[in-house]
C-alpha cells in the first residue's frame, strides 16, 4: 500500500515537474497551397502565448518552450486566407507540420494598417476593416460609424451624418483620411464635416482612438478617426485587378455604384476609384415622408513608385461633387459642394537598426459649398444663398525610431485653413428702391479668416514581459486672424463690430499622455491611460458671422478671443481573450474638461438676432468646467466557432459645472436668467446594447445574421438648451451574405425588420418643428460586391 | 465566366447612370397694357437684371413673351411698372408659366407709387421653380 502510494505520489509530482518544466517545441513551414513557395513574413500565434513569430527566408517557423497541451494556431499573411487550427504539443516529439495558405486575391487590395508598434492598447483603439464595411448599405460615413460602441452621429438630413465620439464632437475630435489629411468643410451649420468628403466605397479601413492619448496624429482632445482609402501597392509581376460594389437600398429607392482598378508591377503602381450614389427620400415607421435625397460622384487616381525596397512615393488626387443634398434640420440645404483633395505621401521602412520608418506627407484640402434655401416655404420670399470657400493645406513628418530597448516616434505636423464666404439675400418681397435693382443684402460668414497650427510630437513605447508602457507628449503653436467681423445693416450701420486687429490670437498648447497595460493572468490585461489633450478653437467658435450654428435655437457669434478647451481623461481597460471561450473588453473613463467652448447669451438690447423664428443671440465663450464619464464593453466569440456571437453597450453621462439657463415668455423673450448647476451636455446619447448572432454554412459560403438593438430612453437632457428627452426604442435586423466564388459575393438583409417608427436621440430638430428628424423605417438592401 | 459576369455587373452598373436635364422651360408674359410700360426679369442670378421698355401701340391684345430655360430651385422675378391702370383690363395678365403650366399669375397692380402729379402702378411676381 505504501509502496502504491509513494508511486503515485511520485508520478503525480513528476507530472507537475514535467508540465512546469515544459520543453515542448513546435515548429513548421508555412508555404503557398498551389506554388509550394515559401511564404516568408507569415505571422503565427499560439493562443494564451502573449508573443507569436513570423516565418524566416524559408517559411520556417519555430514555438518553444511550450507546455504540453493542445493550443489553437492562427496563421496570417497579407494576400492569404487566415488559417486556424488546432495543433497538440506532446511530450518527447518535436512537432514540425506544413501549413498551406490558399490565396486570397480581395485582400491582395487590401490597405495596409500602419504599425503603432503597440501590442496592446492601454486605451480604446477600434480598427473595422472593408469587410465589414462591404457587408453593410454604407451610404455614410458617419451613418455606419453609428455601429461601434460610444460612437454616435448628429443627423440634420438623409446623409452627410456628423460623428460624436463618447459625446467629444465638432472640432473635438481629429477626423482625418489617410494618416494626416485633414479638411476643412464650407458649411457654418457643418452639412459637410470630413467625413462626408470621402466616400464610403473607397475606405478600405477606419482606425477609432477613443481620448486624447493618440497625440501623434494632431491635436486631439476627444479622440481620432482615421479612414484608409484604398492604396495602389507594389505587385511582383505586372498585373490589374478590378474590384467593384452595387448596392440597392429600398425605401429611399437608393443605388450606388464603386469601381475600383488597381495595377502596376514592383516600380510603378496605380488605383483609380470611380462612384456614384443617388438616393431619394424615405418614409419613416410611420410611413411619413422625410426629406432626405441627395446625389454624390467622385472619382480618385493614385500613382505609386517605389524608387528602392521599403521605399514608396505616391501622388493622390481626388474629386468628390453633391448635388442637392437635403437637410430638413437646417434653414438651408446643400446644393452644390466641389472637394478637391490633393497629397504626396513618401514612406519608408527598416532603414537602418535606429531608424525603423520615415513618413512624409504633403497635402492640400479645397472645398467649394453652395447652400440655399430655395427648397424653403420662406424662399419665395427671400432667397438666401450662401457660396464659402475653404481651403486647408499642411504636412506632416515622422520618424520612427528604435531606441533603448524601445519605439520612439518623433515628428512635427502643419496645417494653414483659409475661409472665406458670403450669404447673398435677395428680399423679393421688398419694394426696389430703383427699377432694375432687386433689393439685395451681403452678408459675411466669414470673412478671409485664417488658422495656422504647428505642432511638434513625440510618442515612446516599451515592453517588457509583463508590461507594456506608451507615453507621449505634443506642443502646438496655433495662430488666427481674421478681416473685421462685422455686419452691415441697409444703413450702412456695423452691428457687431470687431475691427480686424482685434481678431487675432496665438496659443501654445501642451497635450501628454502615459499610459501601461499589464497582463495580470494568462488571459486578462489591464491598461490604465491618463492624458490631457488641448485643442485650440475652431473656424466656427471664432469667427462665424451671427447664425444659427448650434444644437439650440440661438445665432451665434464667433469670439477670436476663445482660450483653448482642453481634456484631462484617465481610462481603464480590463480585456481578456481565451482562444476557446473569445474576446471581451471592458472600458471605463473619466473626462474633467476645462474652459468648455459653449454658448453666452447677449441681450437682445445689444444684439438682436437676424435671423427669423431664433430665441436670441449667443457668443461663443469658455463656460468653465465640464465632466463626462462612461463605459463601454464589448464581446466577440472565438473566429474558429460555427456560430459567430457579438454583444456590445456603452453609455456616456456628462454635465457643465455651472451655465445660464434662461426664461422665455410667450413672445420668445428672454425675460429671466438664472446659473444652474450640472446641467447635462447637450447631444448625448443614452444607454444602447447590441446583440448580433450569425452562423457559419457550408465552409463559410452562407452565412445568415440577426442583429438586436436596444437603446434607452435619454431623460438626462440640457435645460440650457432647452433639449427634448428621446423615448426608448428597440430595432431588429436581419441579414445574409453568400459567397459565390472567390470573385462574388452578395449581402443582403432587412434593416428596422418591424418597420419601427423611431428617431435617435443625436437627431436634430426639423426646422420650425419641436420634433426630431425621424429614422427610415423598414429598408431591404442588397449588396453585389465582385473582384477580378 | 468571371469577365461574363464582369461585363454583366458593368453593363448594369452604366444603364444605372442617368443623364442630368433638369432643365425646364421658363416663359414670362405680359398682355393687356395698350400704353408703355417697364418690365425687369430675372432667373437664377438676381443680381443681372435688365430693364426692357414696351410699347404695345395702343392694343391690349398685344402679348409681350421672354422665354428661358431654367433648373428647378432657381428664384423667377418678373416686374412690372406703369403709368397706366390696367384695374378693369379685361384679360389683363402678368405671368410665369413653368413648363407650360401657370406658375405665379397678377390679374391686377400690386401697388402704386405716388409721386407728385404722376401715379406708378407696379406689379412684382416672383417664385422658386418646384423641384
Amino acid at each position: 500500500m505504501r509502496i502504491v502510494i509513494t508511486l503515485s505520489l511520485f508520478l503525480f509530482f513528476a507530472s507537475i515537474a514535467m508540465d512546469i518544466t515544459a520543453q515542448g517545441v513546435f515548429k513548421g513551414k508555412v508555404i503557398d497551397s498551389k506554388t509550394k513557395v515559401a511564404l516568408v513574413g507569415a505571422s503565427l500565434k499560439l493562443d494564451e502565448i502573449a508573443t507569436g513569430t513570423i516565418t524566416d527566408g524559408e517559411g520556417k517557423f519555430s514555438f518553444e518552450n511550450l507546455k504540453f497541451k493542445s493550443y489553437v494556431l492562427l496563421v496570417k499573411y497579407q494576400g492569404y486566407y487566415d488559417v486556424v487550427q488546432k495543433i497538440n504539443v506532446e511530450s518527447f516529439v518535436n512537432q514540425e507540420i506544413i501549413i498551406e495558405m490558399r490565396l486570397n486575391i480581395r485582400e491582395l487590395t487590401t490597405v495596409e494598417i500602419r504599425d503603432d508598434k503597440i501590442v496592446s492598447h492601454p486605451y480604446s483603439k477600434q480598427t473595422i476593416s472593408r469587410v465589414t464595411l462591404s457587408q453593410e448599405p454604407v451610404r455614410d460615413i458617419g451613418d455606419f460609424l453609428r455601429s461601434i460602441p460610444n460612437v454616435s452621429a448628429i443627423r440634420k438630413g438623409g446623409a452627410n451624418l456628423d460623428p460624436v465620439i463618447r459625446g467629444f464632437k465638432f472640432d473635438q475630435l481629429n477626423v482625418q483620411v489617410d494618416n494626416g489629411l485633414s479638411m476643412e468643410g464650407g458649411c457654418p451649420n457643418r452639412m459637410d464635416p470630413t467625413s462626408a468628403h470621402v466616400e464610403a466605397s473607397d475606405i478600405e479601413a477606419i482606425e477609432i482612438y477613443k481620448g486624447p492619448f493618440a497625440l501623434r496624429y494632431g491635436p486631439v482632445m476627444g479622440g481620432v478617426i482615421n479612414m484608409l482609402t484604398i492604396n495602389p501597392r507594389p505587385y511582383e509581376t505586372f498585373s490589374v485587378f478590378v474590384k467593384g460594389n452595387m448596392g440597392y437600398e429600398s425605401n429611399w429607392n437608393g443605388m450606388r455604384q464603386h469601381v475600383t482598378v488597381l495595377g502596376g508591377n514592383q516600380k510603378i503602381f496605380f488605383a483609380l476609384t470611380g462612384n456614384d450614389a443617388r438616393y431619394g427620400n424615405y418614409s419613416d415607421g410611420d410611413g411619413s415622408l422625410v426629406k432626405s435625397d441627395f446625389r454624390k460622384m467622385g472619382f480618385t487616381g493614385k500613382l505609386g513608385y517605389a524608387p528602392a525596397k521599403n521605399h514608396r512615393i505616391i501622388f493622390s488626387a481626388s474629386k468628390f461633387y453633391a448635388r442637392d443634398v437635403a437637410f430638413t434640420a437646417l434653414p438651408m440645404d446643400e446644393r452644390t459642394d466641389n472637394t478637391s483633395l490633393y497629397s504626396l505621401d513618401y514612406q519608408a521602412k527598416n532603414i537602418s537598426n535606429t531608424i525603423s520608418s520615415l513618413e512624409f506627407k504633403a497635402y492640400a484640402s479645397l472645398i467649394n459649398h453652395v447652400m440655399d434655401n430655395n427648397e424653403r416655404p420662406f424662399g419665395d420670399t427671400t432667397s438666401s444663398i450662401a457660396a464659402i470657400d475653404a481651403l486647408k493645406y499642411g504636412y506632416r513628418a515622422e520618424a520612427g525610431l528604435n531606441i533603448a530597448k524601445g519605439h520612439l516616434f518623433v515628428g512635427t505636423d502643419f496645417y494653414r485653413v483659409e475661409k472665406d464666404g458670403q450669404r447673398d439675400k435677395i428680399m423679393l418681397s421688398q419694394f426696389p428702391m430703383q427699377i432694375g435693382l432687386i433689393p439685395l443684402k451681403v452678408e459675411n460668414l466669414w470673412n478671409q479668416a485664417v488658422i495656422t497650427n504647428l505642432g511638434l510630437f513625440g510618442e515612446y513605447k516599451r515592453e517588457w514581459t509583463m508590461w507594456e508602457m506608451v507615453v507621449a507628449i505634443r506642443g502646438d503653436f496655433n495662430q488666427a486672424y481674421s478681416d473685421s467681423i462685422s455686419l452691415l445693416n441697409m444703413m450702412g450701420v456695423d452691428l457687431l463690430g470687431t475691427p480686424a486687429d482685434s481678431t487675432s490670437s496665438e496659443l501654445i498648447n501642451f497635450s501628454f499622455s502615459a499610459g501601461v497595460t499589464r497582463n495580470i493572468s494568462e488571459f486578462f490585461t489591464l491598461g490604465a491611460s491618463f492624458g490631457r489633450g488641448v485643442r485650440s478653437p475652431g473656424m466656427i467658435e471664432r469667427f462665424i458671422v451671427s447664425l444659427p450654428t448650434g444644437y439650440d435655437n440661438f445665432e451665434y457669434i464667433g469670439n477670436p478671443n476663445l482660450k483653448p478647451e482642453a481634456n484631462n481623461e484617465f481610462d481603464l481597460v480590463l480585456r481578456f481573450n481565451k482562444s476557446q471561450i473569445g474576446a471581451a473588453e471592458f472600458t471605463v473613463f473619466y473626462s474633467f474638461i476645462q474652459d468648455y467652448i459653449g454658448g453666452e447669451f447677449i441681450p437682445k438690447t445689444i444684439q438682436k438676432p437676424l435671423t427669423q423664428s431664433v430665441l436670441g443671440v449667443k457668443r461663443f465663450e469658455n463656460l468653465g468646467n465640464a465632466n463626462l464619464a462612461g463605459f463601454e464593453f464589448g464581446y466577440n466569440s472565438p473566429t474558429f466557432w460555427k456560430m459567430m456571437v457579438k454583444f456590445s453597450g456603452a453609455y456616456t453621462f456628462g454635465a457643465i459645472k455651472e451655465i445660464e439657463v434662461l426664461e422665455f415668455d410667450a413672445n420668445g423673450n428672454a425675460i429671466n436668467a438664472e446659473m444652474v448647476s450640472n446641467d447635462p451636455i447637450a447631444e448625448l446619447p443614452p444607454f444602447e446594447a447590441k446583440l448580433s448572432i450569425g452562423y457559419k454554412l457550408f465552409d463559410m459560403k452562407w452565412i445568415p445574421k440577426a442583429d438586436f438593438r436596444y437603446v434607452a430612453e435619454q431623460n438626462r437632457v440640457s435645460e440650457a438648451s432647452l433639449e427634448p428627452v428621446s423615448p426608448s426604442f428597440y430595432l431588429i435586423n436581419v441579414s445574409m451574405t453568400y459567397r459565390f466564388s472567390d470573385y462574388l459575393d452578395v449581402a443582403c438583409g432587412i434593416n428596422n425588420l418591424l418597420d419601427t417608427e423611431y428617431t435617435e436621440h443625436l437627431n436634430r430638430r426639423v426646422v420650425g418643428t419641436d420634433y426630431r428628424i425621424p429614422e427610415p423605417g423598414r429598408i431591404l438592401y442588397l449588396n453585389v460586391n465582385y473582384n477580378f | 465566366m468571371k469577365y461574363i459576369v464582369f461585363f454583366v455587373l458593368l453593363i448594369i452598373a452604366f444603364s444605372s447612370c442617368q443623364k442630368d436635364n433638369d432643365e425646364v422651360q421658363v416663359v414670362y408674359a405680359i398682355k393687356g397694357f395698350s400704353q408703355p410700360y417697364k418690365v425687369v426679369y430675372a432667373i437664377g442670378d438676381l443680381n443681372k437684371t435688365e430693364v426692357f421698355n414696351i410699347d404695345p401701340a395702343g392694343s391690349t391684345s398685344y402679348e409681350w413673351k421672354a422665354e428661358l430655360q431654367a433648373v428647378p430651385g432657381k428664384v423667377t422675378y418678373l416686374y412690372v411698372e406703369s403709368d397706366e391702370n390696367i384695374s378693369n383690363v379685361s384679360g389683363f395678365h402678368a405671368t410665369i408659366f413653368v413648363e407650360g403650366k401657370v406658375f405665379r399669375r397678377a390679374y391686377d397692380y400690386d401697388g402704386t407709387r405716388q409721386m407728385p402729379n404722376d401715379t406708378t402702378f407696379y406689379i412684382k411676381q416672383f417664385g422658386t421653380i418646384p423641384f
